[in-house]
């Protein structure tokens, strides 16, 4: 597993004695959610990078994003759900709509991953359970940040097919991704 | 997929009672099975919603070893059943069964075939989601050489159906179609 968490997962293995549980790296919810996160962040990253600056303002059909304004979403997306998950106000808003160059949405999407990034390293066992307000419902922090991976990947799902409309391949089926 | 999307796919996961004062088996099964329980809507109204004739449908321009709209289908089918059966300890027979037919359904299915056995695929996995509690999400199972969390397929089974829900909406609106996670909002 990409992700060390020796000390949660003691914990889990104190918590569950009914399984044979070895102190193991990355066992438990947190690593878990984080892993996937980990994963979509390397790919939506290195689609923006990919993706040259004629292409960012590319879409398919006119009442779609365009490639530059789905990085823009994302980015405006984790500041929004991390922020939730973390019981904060969000650090940043509005980049879809601001940032139009490449280097400036890049910039972006790298600081609001970083925030998510924040927000999970700052997360224990307990924290994790805590209940915040996520759109009017009371939801434990990890699954609002389990939420966020998920939107993540579905417009990761969007990226690639952009790129594959673009005669590109998409970071998840290159070598050495 | 404009703007709406993201408060669309966060009234999906946030409607109804607030799970983490329902939920019997523990706030984070409940959560994560609301998170599937969105995204297998999504692509379950997908395989109904696209015509037959739009089964082998790819938009012009993508090469032709990228999947079809009805291969995606199959894949998320073949993927589900993988990765619920794991986080289940399905026996490997049944697993490779269940490989063999996905694969054989992305191969030469036809609309009605992958609609049935993708249905039959979010069936199963409701069974999986809906059996967990807080503790078995816990529970450590075997990956390779590996132990890892029962939850980690499930995540992991989530993040793959949502990529593959975004290429369908992708595919969608490259038919000049609405995807169904935007006509429900349009529909409000």
């Amino acid at each position: 597993m990409k992700m060390m968490n020796v000390a949660a997962a003691t914990m889990l293995a104190t918590a569950l004695a009914t399984v044979p549980l070895v102190a193991q790296d990355g066992a438990n919810m947190i690593t878990a959610t984080k892993s996937q996160f980990d994963m979509v962040k390397g790919y939506i990253t290195k689609a923006a990078e990919q993706v040259g600056e004629d292409n960012y303002a590319f879409k398919p059909t006119p009442e779609v994003r365009s490639f530059g304004q789905l990085i823009g979403h994302v980015a405006d997306s984790n500041y929004m759900i991390c922020a939730a998950a973390a019981g904060e106000k969000s650090p940043a808003s509005g980049i879809e709509k601001s940032a139009i160059t490449k280097a400036a949405l890049q910039k972006a999407l790298a600081e609001a991953f970083a925030y998510c990034d924040k927000v999970f390293a700052g997360m224990t066992e307990e924290k994790s359970e805590e209940v915040v307000s996520f759109f009017g419902n009371k939801q434990p922090k990890l699954a609002v940040l389990a939420f966020n991976t998920a939107h993540d990947f579905e417009h990761y799902g969007n990226i690639v097919t952009y790129m594959r409309l673009k005669g590109m391949v998409p970071p998840s089926s290159q070598r050495g991704m | 997929m404009r703007r709406v999307l993201l408060f669309v796919v966060v009234l999906a996961m946030a409607s109804g009672p607030a799970f983490a004062q329902t939920a019997d088996g523990g706030p984070l099964s409940a959560s994560l099975k609301r998170i599937w329980d969105g995204v297998k809507r999504n692509v379950q109204e997908s395989a109904e919603k696209m015509p037959a004739e739009g089964y082998g449908f790819r938009p012009a321009g993508v090469a032709e070893e990228v999947r079809t709209f009805g291969q995606f289908l199959a894949h998320i089918g073949g993927g589900s059943m993988s990765y619920c059966g794991r986080a289940k300890g399905e026996a490997p027979e049944a697993m490779q069964a269940s490989g063999k037919r996905f694969a054989d359904l992305e191969k030469s299915g036809s609309r009605e075939e992958i609609i049935k056995a993708l249905g039959e695929s979010i069936a199963y996995c409701d069974g999986v989601y809906g059996s967990m509690t807080d503790a078995k999400l816990l529970e450590l199972i075997p990956a390779g050489q590996m132990q890892v969390p029962r939850a980690q397929p499930l995540i992991s089974n989530i993040s793959h159906d949502n990529e593959h829900y975004g290429n369908l909406v992708t595919y969608f609106r490259a038919k000049g179609m609405v995807p169904p996670s935007t006509e429900r909002t349009q529909k409000r």
